[in-house]
């Protein structure tokens, strides 16, 4: 299995250091409207910002 | 046997026993003789003790045997053949060899380890001509190299640790879906795979390049997490990915960099397809 992510909303986002295996979780258009300028920080992008359905591929 | 049939046995078997005399000389193990047209209906599953739990969806000609001592997993009554689908049995201490029978290898089936795990401790060269579905997932003392996988469509060999060899090795019958996650020995530069249309995990392995092998609707589900892929070779691979028509696919690439070269194509992957995107979730990368 893969590892946990703890998502951080990035409206909630303080600009802080993430805690271990988080990441950032952003909709389209907040990467559009800056989040795509965000460096060194894992970001994951769902259409409108939702928690990704864990996908784990089954067999 | 008539004439013909003699002469085709006869070559068949010519090349069976050159093919796994240069195998051995290379220091190989020998393919199953299916592999090389011959008609043989008997493959064998070298085990450990514990469970073995395997299943063949092909009843033409189905038997299974099991060495001496095996019980059942779930009556304990001892068991030396059987003809089901699936057979969940217990094979003694000290392991032993297990047979399986079957009238055909090749057509729309499935050989799957079920609950077997690291009892298993067979070579991906045992495996005869399977040419649909194969799933060892999880069987973690099997050895191999990706150039003695089945001519399969799909292939999950997830955390199979010991397999090696490179992505280039690999069959182009696996077109539909392929699992390698968790295989650490595995490598090969993506750029050299050819298109795999459903699902894509490479997750935990050694590979590295990008994979543009993409195009219209053939754009897989992708893990790509803990790879050696280059930021450049990963806004190649996006890149490719957006030019794509299908929507709704994951693209996951857990602790894994990408550039300002690829902004735009994770914009529009990411958009919504109602908004004119392809509405993807893309995971994990982090911008450098």
């Amino acid at each position: 299995m893969e590892e946990s992510i703890t998502y951080i909303k990035y409206a909630d986002w303080n600009n802080g250091e993430l805690p271990e295996n988080g990441c950032l979780l952003m909709s389209a258009q907040e990467f559009v409207e800056g989040g795509k300028n965000i460096a060194g920080v894992p970001i994951t992008i769902t259409p409108y910002g939702e928690e990704p359905e864990e996908t784990e591929p089954e067999f | 046997m008539d004439l013909v049939t003699y002469t085709l046995a006869k070559k068949y078997t010519n090349n069976y026993v050159a093919g796994s005399y240069e195998r051995q000389m290379l220091g190989k193990p020998p393919l199953h003789p299916s592999r090389y047209g011959i008609n043989c209906k008997t493959m064998y599953f070298k085990m450990d003790a514990g469970r073995f739990n395997f299943s063949w969806d092909n009843p033409a000609g189905r038997l299974w045997t099991f060495p001496a001592g095996t019980v059942d997993y779930n009556t304990a009554e001892p068991i030396s053949t059987s003809t089901a689908e699936q057979p969940d049995v217990i094979i003694p201490e000290g392991g032993g060899v297990v047979s399986l029978t079957s009238d055909g290898w090749e057509g729309n089936y499935q050989l799957n380890r079920g609950a077997t795990k690291s009892e298993y401790v067979g070579d991906l060269a045992d495996i005869p001509l399977l040419t649909n579905y194969l799933q060892i997932e999880n069987c973690s003392l099997m050895t191999g190299n990706l150039a003695d996988a089945p001519p399969v469509k799909m292939l999950n060999a997830i955390r199979c640790v010991l397999l090696t060899g490179d992505i280039i090795d690999l069959p182009s019958s696996i077109a539909y879906v392929l699992y390698l996650q968790g295989c650490p020995l595995i490598t090969g530069n993506l750029s050299n795979l050819h298109n795999i249309r459903d699902v894509l995990q490479l997750s935990n392995t050694n590979i590295s390049g990008a994979y543009t092998n993409v195009s219209g609707n053939n754009a897989p589900n992708v893990w790509l997490n803990n790879t050696q892929i280059s930021a450049e070779d990963m806004d190649a691979t996006l890149i490719a990915f957006a030019q794509c028509t299908r929507t709704g696919g994951t693209f996951s690439a857990n602790n894994m960099t990408r550039t300002a070269t690829s902004d735009d194509a994770v914009a529009h992957l990411t958009t919504p397809v109602a908004e004119g995107g392809l509405g993807w979730t893309v995971s994990g990368l982090t911008k450098v």
